[in-house]
Formats: structure tokens, sequence, C-alpha cells
């Protein structure tokens, strides 16, 4: 097993266990009353006094900790009061920079202060965009649509409100609520990251299948051009004749130029970290033809022609390695669906929308195999479909199309040719010249 | 193994590769042969095969071919009615784990195995083993 895959295996997509013991339990009061903070604190962790932030100068505030409950309840909040706004956006700041952020915060509406708790909210969630807001008010002085407005479309599903007086049950409720809320959405994101590494390793892997296909090609390719080299030598030195030599170092000296244009292309094939960072002008034609190069010998072995129908000289923005990665792909599948022989058509041209405003290169790559069967068509293209059983991951199509249109801004098709065979068509957008090409 | 007789023993060379088998002929003939049948895939090579007029000592294949490959070339010799029983040397340049299976499998058809690219002594040792074996075989016929 490869060491991508092996790394792969190794995400398990359940939910930890350990999640529970890691989970943000951290909940800011911002209130003016201290009888009411104190009562709110009481609600969601007894025992625990709370100590006015207040007291301190803004400065000292960085230094006051939140006081760990000595007799922890299953709840398990960790509860911080702050009496002003600024009390309130400094915590916060300094959570953010301490990477302990709070999961949720009960704020006052009416803190007596030049701000009011919907204004801080805002304010704050300016700093954390991720702390969840619950405003506690006596008055209903705010609609629900004004308070939205005021701190936006996007954080809509980041605020509660609830009624003062209030119950116990329901501010502990509410409390434990948005608490897993704020953790489940870490969960969730955590896990889309774990997500995208893996489809990333798996676009690593793919590329190493392609990479060892066009490795059995070269060493194929080497073991004839060094038979070439050894061969000659041996019969020159045997031979001690001067026009044999003469003819043996030629040879040699052919085979030796050959195999360096070989590696010279699988190089660049195999060293992807290489063009990463930058899209280049790319000439189509010439992405096709070496990757057309890097497949001689497999085309060989299966006895297939391959033919220029249109060969129209197109450049485009693009990266020249994922393009080369696209088609040893499609020229993969050609050749394995035209099992003992058969041709593949190849064309490139460039198209022009009515206005000539916008232009597109387009290549057509046919092959004259059996096509594809009508009720499989549709689902080829999704990601690990595959009708190579072991043999395929089922995401060479699958990662084509994402290079072509994520990559490349292009279209990728592909769909039974009416007489014999698929056809794949590529657009890519290339940049209109004054002339008509 | 003294007991050769270069005048009369034919090899046959398949492979699609010209300069290859141009080497190939160039080593048998340092090593003293001299009549050689040349082959660029196993078709060709069976048509050769099925012309029971030619004398076939020794068959030298390439396995990767376009068309015919080796192995299949290897196949019909062995099911052939007369010529079952010709030394046949084949020539690889892949070593991978696929090939390797197929090489055990095909270990009791196949005379001698031998890998691109070779010394001249390697080839040496393989063909007088292939005679050799070839003789035994027929032999014990």
């Amino acid at each position: 097993m490869s060491q991508w895959a092996k790394k792969l295996n190794s995400y398990s997509l359940e939910p930890r266990p350990a999640l529970l013991e890691e989970s943000n339990r951290r909940i800011l009061i911002v209130e003016d009353e201290p009888a009411i903070a104190e009562g709110i604190k009481n609600i969601l962790s007894p025992v625990t006094n709370v100590v006015p932030l207040h007291r301190s100068s803004r400065q000292k505030t960085t230094t006051a900790v939140p006081i760990e409950s000595s007799e922890k309840k299953q709840d398990n909040f960790e509860v911080v009061w702050a009496r002003t706004p600024a009390e309130a956006l400094a915590l916060v700041r300094k959570s953010v920079e301490q990477n302990n952020p709070f999961a949720m915060g009960f704020f006052d509406v009416l803190l007596g202060s030049d701000i009011d708790g919907i204004e801080l909210v805002r304010q704050v969630q300016l700093l954390d965009s991720k702390i969840f807001a619950v405003f506690v008010t006596a008055y209903q002085d705010r609609s629900v649509d004004s308070i939205q407005q005021i701190l936006g479309a996007d954080n809509l599903d980041r605020w509660d409100y609830i009624n003062k007086p209030f119950s116990d049950g329901s501010i502990l409720q509410k409390a434990r609520n948005t608490v897993s809320l704020w953790n489940l959405k870490e969960q969730q994101k955590r896990q889309e990251e774990q997500l995208a590494e893996a489809s990333n390793l798996l676009r690593q892997g793919e590329r190493t299948n392609v990479v060892a296909a066009v490795g059995r090609s070269v060493a194929h390719e080497f073991g004839n051009l060094l038979q070439h080299i050894i061969g000659h030598a041996e019969i020159a030195l045997h031979k001690n004749d001067l026009h044999q030599m003469h003819q043996s170092l030629k040879t040699i000296l052919k085979a030796g130029e050959t195999a360096t244009s070989v590696l010279d292309k699988f190089k660049k094939l195999n060293n992807p970290s290489e063009s990463k960072s930058d899209e280049k002008p790319v000439n189509l034609n010439q992405c096709i033809n070496e990757s057309a190069d890097l497949m001689t010998y497999e085309f060989k072995k299966r006895n297939i022609k391959v033919t220029w129908i249109k060969n129209h000289q197109c450049d485009i923005v693009g990266d020249h390695h994922s393009l080369i990665q696209v088609f040893i792909n499609l020229f993969t599948n050609s050749s394995h669906a035209m099992n003992s022989s058969g041709q593949i058509d190849l064309s490139v041209a460039k198209s022009f929308s009515e206005d000539l405003s916008e232009a597109w290169a387009e290549v057509r790559i046919r092959d004259h195999g059996p096509g594809i069967p009508k009720d499989v068509l549709p689902f080829v293209m999704n990601p690990f479909y595959t009708t190579k059983g072991q043999q395929g991951t089922g995401l060479g199509l699958a990662i084509c199309k994402e290079i072509i249109e994520v990559e490349h801004n292009g279209e990728f098709s592909l769909a039974n040719h009416p007489v014999k065979g698929l056809e794949i068509v590529i657009r890519i957008p290339i940049k209109v010249e004054t002339k008509n090409g | 193994m003294a007991d050769i007789n270069f005048e009369r023993t034919v090899i046959m060379i398949v492979d699609d590769d010209i300069e290859t088998r141009n080497v190939i002929k160039n080593y048998l003939i340092m090593f003293g042969f001299m009549n050689f049948i040349e082959a660029g895939d196993g078709a060709e090579a069976y048509g050769h095969v099925l012309d029971s007029i030619k004398r076939i000592d020794l068959i030298i294949s390439d396995w990767e071919m376009p068309k015919t490959d080796g192995l299949a070339l290897l196949r019909a010799v062995r099911s052939h009615k007369v010529r079952h029983a010709t030394p046949f040397i084949m020539v690889t340049s892949q070593q991978s784990q696929e090939r390797m299976k197929i090489t055990k499998a095909k270990l009791n058809a196949v005379d001698c195995y031998i890998v691109k690219p070779f010394r001249a002594d390697v080839l040496k040792d393989k063909v007088w083993e292939a005679l050799t074996l070839g003789r035994l075989k027929k032999a014990a016929s």
C-alpha cells in the first residue's frame, strides 16, 4: 500500500469520542447589574463566586482569569463576567489571541453604556466570528429583524434572545443548547478540513498512478536503449574494427540522446511542485504531443494509431503538469477501451463566441472503442465510480474534470460518438487576439 | 556443450525494436552462430513456426511487443504439434510484480529468462542452457 493510501486509511470520519472532553464550555456574561450576573452565574455554574472584573483597570482585565469551579457539575461551564462593553471586548480579544475562545455569551441589551448589547455583539463578532450571542432583555425594544439588520445576514444563525424575567431552566437550557451548537459547528468544520485533506491525498495518489503507468513505459524504453548502448559497446570491443566501432558509437550516442529526452519528459511529469504556484502560458498542442509521446509504448503495445484531425496552435494560461496528467489519463482510458488495436483521433481548434469577445481552445479526443453503455454514461465522471474493478480508483475522470473546470475555468464533457467510440470534449478559454485565429 | 553445430543451428530472434534485434544477432555472431530468422512481432514469428520446411533450433523473443506479444508466441509454440519442445528464451525489460507472477506461472513453459539490458556473457549462458535443455527434452520424448 502506498504512503498516501496508508495516510488516507488512518482518517476516521466518525465523530471522535475525545471531542466531549476537548469541547469548549466557556460562557461570557455581559451584564451591568452584579445581582443579575450573579444569578445567571449561579444557575450555570453553582458554588463558585463571581469575581467582578470591573474592579481592575482595563489593562489588568487581561490578568483576570475565570475561576474554575471546584465542584464540577456535569455541564462543566466556565463562566466569565464582564460588566462593561469595554471589558467584554478585551476579554474576547484575549480569548481569540490565546486560542481559548468563548462558545457563547449572554448579553444584556441595555448596558447603561455608550453602546448597547446589540452593537457590542456586532463588535464582538468582528473579533470572534464564531461566538454565539444570546440577548437578555426586559424590554421588547428591538424587533428580531432590526437586530438582524445590525448584526448582518451572515451572523443570522449566531444569535438568539431570552426575555427577563427568565426561569433558571430557560437560562440553563439555552446555555446547553448554544454551547453544544458551537461545538457541533467546530466538529463539522474539522471534519470538512479532514475531508479536504483526504481528497487532496487522493488526488496525489491518482497522480502517482499516472506516474507509475508512464514509469512502466519508460522502464521498457530504457531497457531497450540501455541494450543498444551496452550491446554496441561490447560488439565494438569484440570486433576491433574501425568501421564497426564508428557505427556502434553513433548508435550509442543516439540511444543516449533518446534516453535523455524521455527522461526530461518523465521528470516534468514527476515533479508537480515545480509548477504548483504558477499558471503560465501553455501551448495546448505541445501538452497533448508530450502526453502522447509518454504513451508511445502503451500505444505501440496495443497497436493504437494516433491521428491529428485538426491541429490549430492554441496557447492558453494553465498548468502544464495538470494538463499532461489529464491527457495521459484520457489516453490511458482510450487505450484500455480498445484492447487489441484501434485509433485515437485528436483535434485542437479555436472557437469564438458570436461577437468574437470570447474564444476557446477546443480539444476533442475520440477513440474507436466500444464507447460507454448508456446506462453507465451518467455516472462515469462521479468520484469513485470505476468499471476497472480493483485496477481503478474511480477518480481519473473526476480529477480530469476538476482540473479542467476548476483549475482552467473550462468545460469537460464526454459522449459516445455517433459513429463509433467515445469522444471527450474539453473547452478552455483563451485570450482573444486582435486578429481572427 | 561443445557439440553445437554452428553451421546448422538456426536461431529465431523476435523483437519489435530493430536495434535490439541487431544487438542480439551480433552477440550470437560473436558466439559463432551463423543462421538467423528475424521477426518484428509474435504473429510474424509464428508464421515462420508454421512453415514446416524451416529449421528453428531456438527462439529468443521479447515479451512486450505490439500485436502478438512474446507470451502469446510462447503459448502458440508450446501447443504446436511438432515444434512444442523448441527451446525458448524470453526477454523482458519489466520486472514489476505482476510480471513476476506471470513469470512464475509460466516457468515450466519457458526455458530461460533474460532481463534487458544484458551483457553478452549472460545471453551466451542462457543460449547454451536452452540448447542443452532442448536436446535433453528431445532425447526424453
